[in-house]
């Protein structure tokens, strides 16, 4: 929900300095009234309307010409609100000396009016139910004072509220502490008090003197002022596109580090996916879809006018972590192109813009402190099965009777592994296999067994159950920030510092942010010239992102379901205090992850970011309605990275390494612009806007690495590297955009509004080295706003606005990719080696030319009962054509991708929102809000004889398996691979369509084979999801506030590598069944099947859905290898296969472990749709109310307790994997890296003083 | 205020017309004009540094299906299904013809008296991109060649396949006119020496290297176009060119610091051991080259002492310390490496005798959990440092692409053939494993392939003359007149060890080594045997080029899409149409 309240006070604390007094003339609509009143009909003031008599006889005049006509009969003078009354119905007088009243009366009833006269002046307005065709009468010269004071419903005062004795033109306007004074007639008089953004009151003054008004705020006039683009505050009806805003304390009461994740659910159309990254990492969020095939389809970030770059990032996050949001004061999300066409190219997906708060004139001297501390913990994983403990899949024991395991156990997983011979006793034992990598928990149940530990100490088989979760520690949120504001009578400050510390759930996985934001304005020449200055510099300091290699490890390749984790995670070091892996000292030589307690304990990364962003403007009043603005800004973000890490190797030395990096990039913008006002006439008015700028960014780095280890044992200094450290450097790529550009906004009648804006690029990005190329683009938009019931006549407490734009945005490409050339290739082995090669193996197609999306929008927004319940709903259909993509042509070219203008993506799509207050009554209020937002990006044309296009990923990667393509005709985000199975296809034409078994002999198990069918690319789901959404409900109880926001998104498809893996081994509550005869599985006695051992029982026997291939031979044997029978099986599926007696079941954890791994297995079993509802956010929040605050120096106060990401309520992934994405890359579909969940609790404080 | 108005419209004015966008967008981290030279180095230390896939893909492949290895506990049925392929194709385009074809062009744009200087780099530009070409389309058929790597420049993205007969064509006349430039007197010519780190310029040693080439395509031929084969030989008898010494060979020695290419172990798929056939015929002969092909087990003295002190654990049956004793060589510490100290695994996954084998790995272990199976030497093959057996690794890693035996085996085949008279094929066949053992030798004392197993350190042990001479006088060795070709195809067999893509082309082309045979035996893997694949599809180019793509697959008889063994077995490549089956000899 839009929430605008300080903004709006802001504003009006603008107008009520500038002593325009009847500012409702500019504001509210304009209050038109006909001549001061002629002299020649003075003495009707004093009769009442029975007294007053006319002569009139016209038909079908409109309204106003009949008020016009009565007002030169009868001196009277008409006040109506234009907007509101039906000026051009057509109406008819018939009066032949008749009362003023009658005819009144009459035309009450044809144009449905009310009429209220006070002296001189009759007050128009339209006829409610509950009005009747009724004319009040004050006549009544006397006056006196009257005061008072408008709160709003918080309490808080409201200053610059027009105050307005009905039926005159008498009016005032309220101070800064709300308090007004105003001239009565003694009795009968009426106050009117408006002002932007809160409902009209009109208030019996009676006998009081002293008059205090509560004003509510009006959710249905439109008139709230939004922020658009280059940060220009309109009326939310003029506007033709739709906006979302986003209120800055929303944000900041969310406390997460990145401020993405707070837009979470806040708005339709904006879609945010979390990824497993850690405390920092970066979310991926889009708005209304995919506009381009590239890697990077994010907004960017706009704050007070400094662009952002929201950059793809992985464990480090980007820089949009540095800001702050307590300086937030709205967050503006642009959507359409319509809504960004004059941001220019960097717009191309989307705007999030954000205008950071500031001081107010006048006021004196404000203090705002609040403190916000809670905690972080990891309330879950995924289902884990606690029934089985760690061990190899059946076929995988070796044979060896020296373990102690009789001959034949190879396929008995029901048996430990391995015996040791304790006092003539075989006892199990973990102290027998040095690779670490022993997470498979296939082995015997968990039922207390006595068993030897990996460091010879004895132990007890018992189940882990929280093994996972109790690997993270509680995290630590602290927030404290403290504001000071104010202004005198030309000149505003506010002075901000926030402290900010997020300890992760991961080990030393922690955040510290301190920020500082200055900002000020000044009017050095009163009326003509304004200067004013923001700064925020932050300096973060951040360590230890958890890499998803190495949370895959602690999920499922790390430790099986029996791994005592408080013993081995206090219990890692050798003996010299190094890893122990791969062969350390004895009694450490087989303990189990120690070199990932290692790395998570001992060794280091961190990272400081310094994000400096200056902002100075100057305003000019040339003449009237003639504005200058001059504006420069800068945004300097430097970065130093440091990774320590010791060495595995035995002699602590050789792969130790230390990184040092710095980098930074330096980004100014300077920019003016003229602008124009015209109020032609009530009718009509305009502005104009003429403005360019220029744009630069630029960015180097340069980090060095110790090379071959260290001489000197953990001495992490380049110094220390054993031969001379490997250094890089370079730039990052340099680029200058200049801009004209231009809008026009004209308005009639305060109803229809149309925006016309065109703006032209000179990208540096698209010219080639030899000065050639396309780089200048034009793209223009309009966008049409259109009051309804306004305009025709709707029932009165009904808002409707209809809204149409189309526009253009033209994009570049990133610097040097016009430029190719030969690099030097370092080759550390022999340095002085003269090497050179082609930078990389894209090549530049010579006509590029500038990207360009078209826009087409519409939508309505209407509001119902009072504004208490309404609907918003937009349509879209953008195309973005000539993308500039690098193309994967085939390979004997010589090159791999040529970069070349193709394509037309078209994202179309459908938000909704509604909301409404079911309940509402003095002290309580219930609040509900859906949004909803369907969006489908599909492919209309790539490149002439092109299909497809990889968007993500690698269809014929072993480990993750599966890439996202777009085809021709097809959606974008297709799940493929390389890896999927095959079908049967053979001579039993019964059995077609169903898998092709493999059979592995020597493990006798059967699976089906995901790399049986390398060469057919398999397409699986959708990443796109149906439809995402959110609802929003608030409980009001006088100061309390109870809030819940739900997040969901249904429909799309992801690629679980955690399913997939956890399965593997062993690990997931889905590998649970068929494991010995409790489980499920089949007992059986095996005739020698494979490498079965003839006579031996077994427990896990499964039947595998799937078909032989034709001509398969199932051998039977017994023990010395002679062959008993030989089956043929080909074209039976093996239920078939097992009903006949041919074959025996198969392994069930062979054939889990077969179709689930890298080399035999399949990425489809891991494609799941990721449907889910979450628990987002649930607050109580408190305002002391003012009354209570009353005799203290405070001024306000409020509590809050925020919890957020409380929990799924649904999830649609098998086991509860958790369905954060690997990293923020567009049509990236991986899920991988066992994000856990974590929920937060926070409490905040806050004062103003 | 009228300042601000001038300001503004300034700025709108210099926006328009920014002068200097181009040195904005010159990326300062790239240059256009590299010395050419360094280029050819880059092309040079590819051709050997992108070996990593190739050695974990395709190379662990034809090592099982040479039989140069074996599977862990017997070989699997699906070992004869084809794997992802490694980099060869695709690094060919896009790292080696790329860079050639650049190098061309960029010579071609100079003006004349410098295209002359630069004219013998065009000639070794051929002389690589032929010897790959030979590697690529051995395996793969039909590629382009004429038209590829073209796109940078030209904008050619939709090559045509060239045939194999084409393909030779085009390669032997390159060949040939890069001899005649490297043979032509020129005073100003580009000095290589420092560049070409191969053969630092040594103009008569790339011509050497091009009759090597052109021996290999006329072997390729044999079966096709023997008229053609023949001419090939004589034209590269009467140049007379042909590897001597070490110094000629083929040899890719990059640095002393350059350790292989580092990448993941071969034993990806379940551990690789020794195969028996080459363990049993190597310790028959005692081949000098056993102890560096392979490793020993830890069946020393200390692990004997230990089992026989332990009252459970028994000597397993596979180490026949009564019988398999005879002395294989002795180390540098006077130590008698045994026979039982190399132990092949059985290639028959049917073995009756597979259940003795214990495949257990375990470098460190003394006693009964020792390892009992010969392991495949990794750093002879992948990379010195690899860490196995704890190594010191400081070795410099060699590759020998073409060697001076394989062409001096080359020419005894041809003489035993008829098809050069007039040479002693003995003396060319004897000199072959002379120069088989010392180049392998070489590779062993750069490579510094010392280990260590079961706690005893082993230094690389030479591999001397005196050995040689000894392993020559062996009646599987020595000619007698009866099985002399079989015995040319054996050496060369294990002469082609380390470029096993070579080795199995070996086994193609000749049948050889035979089932059954009393010299060395390739064994049946299963009954009935596995079908092997004899080529791999080339992949699928895309949208772009897939007309031409199924065009050469239509010209070539090839299903596109299957990759089954059998298919890959039964559907030949055109030089491979009139070979003899796997193991059936000739």
């Amino acid at each position: 929900m839009k929430n605008n309240r300080l903004l709006k006070r802001l504003l009006l604390m603008t107008i009520f300095t500038s002593q325009l007094f009847i500012v409702h003339i500019a504001f509210c609509g304009v209050l038109m009234s006909s001549d001061i009143a002629k002299g020649q009909n003075e003495s009707n003031t004093h009769m009442s309307l029975d007294e007053i008599t006319i002569s009139l006889e016209k038909q079908n005049i409109p309204l106003k010409e009949a008020f016009d006509l009565i007002h030169n009969e009868t001196g009277l003078t008409f006040a109506y609100i234009n907007s509101k009354t039906p000026l051009n119905k057509r109406v008819s007088i018939t009066a032949n000396n008749s009362s003023l009243k009658e005819v009144l009366l009459n035309l009450s009833k044809d144009a449905n009016l009310s009429f209220r006269r006070v002296n001189n002046r009759i007050q128009v307005s339209k006829k409610t139910k509950d009005t009747e065709h009724f004319i009040e009468e004050i006549i009544n010269f006397q006056t006196r004072k009257v005061t008072g004071t408008v709160l709003d419903a918080n309490g808080q005062s409201i200053p610059g509220v027009n105050v307005i004795l009905e039926g005159t033109s008498t009016g005032s306007v309220t101070d800064l502490d709300g308090n007004y004074i105003i001239e009565v007639p003694v009795e009968g008089a009426r106050l009117m008090f408006s002002s932007i953004g809160y409902v009209n009151q009109v208030i019996n003054v009676s006998n009081n003197s002293i008059v205090d008004v509560i004003l509510q705020e009006d959710i249905t006039a439109l008139d709230e002022i939004v922020v658009t683009a280059l940060g220009i505050k309109r009326q939310e009806r003029e506007i033709g596109y739709a906006v979302s805003e986003v209120d800055g304390d929303e944000v900041a009461r969310a406390t997460v580090t990145n401020p993405i994740d707070a837009l979470q659910g806040k708005a339709p159309g904006v879609q945010i996916n979390t990824t497993s990254g850690g405390t920092f990492g970066a979310s991926r969020i889009t708005l209304r879809g995919n506009a381009t095939f590239g890697k990077n389809t994010q907004p960017i970030f706009i704050i007070d006018g400094v662009i952002m770059e929201n950059d793809i990032a992985g464990g480090w996050g980007n820089q949009i972590k540095n800001l702050n949001p307590d300086d937030f004061e709205t967050v503006s999300i642009l959507k359409g192109a319509a809504a960004t066409a004059l941001y220019g190219s960097r717009a191309l997906h989307g705007v999030v813009l954000i205008t950071t708060k500031s001081g107010k004139e006048g006021k004196g001297l404000g203090v705002t402190v609040s403190e916000t501390f809670g905690v972080r913990k990891v309330y879950r994983g995924p289902d884990f099965q606690n029934e089985f403990g760690y061990g190899p899949v059946a076929g995988m024991f070796s044979n060896d009777v020296t373990n102690g395991r009789p001959d034949g156990d190879k396929h008995d997983n029901q048996q430990f592994a391995y015996y040791e011979q304790v006092g003539g006793q075989w006892v199990p034992s973990l102290q027998h296999n040095m690779s670490e990598e022993n997470a498979a928990s296939w082995g015997p149940r968990l039922l207390g067994q006595d068993y030897i530990d990996y460091d010879g100490s004895m132990a007890t088989w018992d189940p882990q159950p929280n093994n996972y979760v109790d690997m993270f520690e509680t995290g630590n949120i602290n927030n404290f920030n403290v504001a000071v504001d104010g202004g005198g009578e030309r000149s505003t400050f506010r002075v901000s510092y926030s402290n900010f510390m997020d300890k992760g759930v991961n080990p030393r996985n922690d955040f510290y942010k301190n920020s500082i934001s200055v900002k000020g304005t000044n009017e050095l020449v009163k009326n003509v010239a304004t200067v004013g200055a923001s700064m925020l510099y932050t300096n973060a300091q951040m360590s230890n992102p958890p890499s998803w290699a190495m949370r895959g490890e602690w999920f499922h390749d790390g430790f099986p379901r029996s791994y005592n984790l408080d013993k081995w995670r206090n219990n890692y070091k050798d003996v010299d205090g190094g890893v122990p892996y791969p062969t350390g000292s004895s009694k450490y030589m087989y303990t189990k992850k120690s070199a990932t307690w290692f790395q998570v304990y001992e060794n280091w990364e961190d990272r400081i970011e310094n994000t400096l962003l200056v902002n100075a403007f100057m305003d000019f009043n040339i003449a009237k309605g003639l504005k200058a603005n001059i504006k420069a800004n800068v945004n300097q973000y430097s970065w130093r990275q440091e990774n320590k890490r010791d060495a595995t190797s035995l002699d602590r030395l050789s792969n130790a390494s230390y990184y040092l990096g710095h980098g930074q990039r330096f980004q100014t913008t300077f920019s003016g612009h003229l602008t124009y006002e015209n109020d032609i006439s009530d009718k009509f008015s305009f502005n104009v806007l003429l403005g360019a700028e220029t744009w630069t960014t630029e960015s180097s780095y340069n980090n060095a690495s110790t090379r071959r280890g260290f001489k000197v044992r953990q001495w992490y200094n380049l110094k220390n590297s054993f031969e001379s450290p490997n250094t890089y450097g370079g730039y990052g790529g340099n680029k200058v955009i200049n801009s004209v550009y231009s809008y026009l906004n004209f308005k009639f009648w305060n109803t229809l509004f149309l925006s016309v804006t065109g703006r032209n690029d000179w990208s540096s990005a698209l010219v080639y080295p030899d000065g050639t190329g396309n780089n200048s683009y034009f793209y223009p938009s309009a966008s049409l706003s259109w009051v309804v019931n306004e305009s025709i006549n709707l029932p009165e407490s009904i808002f409707a606005k209809l809204r149409l734009s189309y526009a253009m945005v033209g994009n570049d490409t990133d610097p040097y990719n016009l430029s190719t050339g030969f690099v030097t290739q370092n080759f550390n082995e022999e340095p002085t080696m003269a090497l050179y090669k082609f930078e990389n193996s894209t090549a530049v197609s010579p006509n590029l030319r500038p990207e360009i999306k078209r826009s087409f929008e519409t939508g309505f927004n209407v509001r119902f009962m009072n504004g208490r319940a309404g609907i918003d709903l937009s349509y879209y259909l953008d195309n973005t054509i000539d993308q500039i993509i690098p193309l994967s042509v085939p390979s004997e070219s010589g090159i791999s991708r040529q970069l070349i203008n193709a394509g037309n993506l078209q994202n179309q799509g459908i938000e909704i929102m509604i909301d409404g207050t079911p309940v509402q009554t003095t002290n309580f209020a219930w609040d509900l809000g859906f949004a909803f937002t369907h969006n489908r990006d599909k492919i209309i044309d790539l490149y002439p004889g092109v299909t497809e296009v990889i968007l993500y990923g690698n269809p014929s990667d072993a480990g993750a398996g599966t890439a996202t393509y777009a085809y021709v005709g097809g959606d974008y985000g297709v799940l493929s691979t390389y890896e999927g199975y095959k079908y049967y296809e053979g001579t039993n034409t019964n059995n077609h369509d169903l898998p092709v078994l493999s059979q592995r002999n020597n493990w006798s198990v059967a699976y089906m084979n995901g790399r049986q069918n390398m060469d057919s690319l398999v397409r699986g789901g959708n990443m796109q999801p149906d439809w995402y959404g959110s609802i929003n409900t608030a409980l009001r109880f006088k100061g309390f506030r109870l809030q819940a926001l739900f997040d969901m998104s249904f429909g799309g498809d992801i690629s679980s590598g955690d399913y997939r893996y956890g399965l593997h081994q062993g690990v997931l509550q889905g590998s649970v069944e068929n494991r010995d005869e409790k489980s499920g599985g089949i007992v059986w006695v095996s005739e020698g099947m494979g490498n079965n051992y003839l006579g031996k029982e077994y427990q896990d026997g499964y039947i595998p859905g799937g078909v032989f291939p034709d001509g398969t031979v199932i051998s039977f044997k017994d023990r010395d290898g002679n062959t008993l029978k030989q089956n043929d099986v080909g074209g039976m599926s093996y239920q078939q296969a097992y009903d006949n007696g041919l074959v025996e079941p198969t392994h069930y954890s062979g054939y889990m472990y077969r179709w689930t791994s890298a080399s035999t297995g399949t990425p489809i079993m891991g494609w799941h749709e990721s449907s889910w509802v979450v628990l987002r956010e649930l607050s109580l929040s408190y305002d002391f109310p003012s009354s209570l605050l009353n005799n203290t120096f405070i001024n306000s106060a409020s509590l809050s307790l925020v919890g957020r990401d409380l929990g799924f309520i649904y999830n649609s992934l098998p086991d509860h994997i958790n369905p954060a994405i690997t990293n923020n890359y567009a049509g990236n579909a991986q899920q991988y890296g066992s994000a856990p969940f974590i929920r937060s609790i926070t409490f905040g404080l806050k004062f103003t003083f | 205020m009228k300042k601000s108005i001038i300001i503004l419209l300034g700025l709108m004015v210099f926006v328009g017309c920014d002068s200097n966008y181009d040195e904005i967008n010159t990326d300062p981290n790239v240059i256009n004009n590299p010395p050419l030279e360094a280029v050819f180095t880059y092309v040079e230390k590819r051709l050997g540094d992108y070996k990593g896939s190739e050695w974990y893909w395709d190379n662990h492949q034809f090592m099982l299906w040479a039989q140069y290895v074996s599977g862990d506990d017997g070989n699997a049925n699906d070992i004869n299904n084809l794997q992802p392929r490694g980099g060869k194709y695709s690094v060919y385009y896009t790292d080696i013809l790329s860079h050639l074809v650049e190098i061309r062009k960029q010579i071609d744009m100079l003006p004349d008296n410098d295209r002359v200087y630069y004219k013998k780099l065009i000639a070794l530009t051929y002389i690589l991109q032929v010897y790959q070409g030979v590697r690529v389309s051995d395996l793969y058929g039909s590629i382009p060649y004429d038209e590829a790597a073209l796109g940078r420049r030209e904008g050619k993205l939709d090559p045509v396949y060239d045939t194999q007969t084409n393909l030779i064509n085009t390669w032997l006349s390159e060949l040939k006119s890069a001899i005649s430039i490297l043979d032509e007197n020129q005073e100003a010519s580009i000095d290589m020496s420092e560049a070409d780190f191969i053969y630092n310029g040594d103009w008569d040693k790339w011509v050497k290297c091009a009759n090597a080439i052109k021996l290999r395509i006329a072997l390729r031929l044999e079966n096709q176009n023997l008229d053609l084969t023949k001419s090939i030989i004589n034209e590269v008898v009467a140049d007379g060119r042909l590897f001597e010494s070490m110094d000629d060979e083929f040899t890719y020695h990059i640095s002393d610091n350059w350790r292989g290419t580092t990448g993941a172990s071969m034993d990806w798929k379940g551990r690789l051991w020794a195969s028996k056939p080459m363990v049993d015929f190597m310790k028959k002969n005692i081949d000098p080259r056993l102890r560096i092909f392979y490793e020993p087990n830890g069946y020393h003295r200390a692990t004997i002492d230990a089992i026989n002190a332990d009252p459970i654990a028994d000597i397993p049956p596979v180490i026949d310390t009564i019988n398999d004793n005879q002395v294989l060589y002795t180390t540098a510490d006077g130590e008698d490496i045994l026979g039982y100290r190399f132990i092949g695994a059985p290639v028959d996954r049917n073995d009756p005798d597979k259940n003795d084998y214990a495949y257990i790995e375990n470098p460190s272990a003394v006693g009964a959990n020792a390892t009992q199976i010969s392991k495949f030497n990794q750093r002879l093959l992948l990379n010195v440092s690899k860490n196995y057996g704890d190594g010191t690794g400081l070795g410099a890693f060699v590759d020998v692409f073409i060697s001076e035996a394989e062409v001096d085996f080359m020419i005894a085949e041809f003489i035993l053939k008829g098809y050069i008279t007039g040479e002693d094929a003995e003396e060319w066949y004897n000199n072959g494993i002379r120069a088989s053992i010392r180049t392998f030798n070489f590779i062993g004392e750069k490579g510094m392939l010392d280990f260590k197993i079961s706690g005893v350190s082993y230094p690389y042990l030479p591999l001397s003359p005196a050995e040689t001479d000894a392993y020559l006088t062996k009646p599987d060795i020595q000619f007698d007149g009866a099985n002399d070709l079989e015995k040319v195809y054996v050496q060369q067999h294990i002469n082609l060890y380390r470029t096993p893509d070579e080795g199995w082309i070996l086994s193609l082309r000749t049948g050889y080594p035979k089932f059954g045979s009393t010299i060395l035996a390739r064994g049946y893997v299963d009954s009935p045997d596995l079908k092997f694949p004899r080529r791999m599809p080339t992949p699928d180019p895309g949208d772009l080029n897939r007309a031409n793509w199924n065009a050469a697959n239509q010209e070539q008889g090839l299903s596109e899409l299957d990759e089954t063994p059998e298919t890959l077995n039964s559907q030949r490549l055109w030089w491979d149409l009139n070979n003899p089956t796997i193991g059936e000899g000739n």
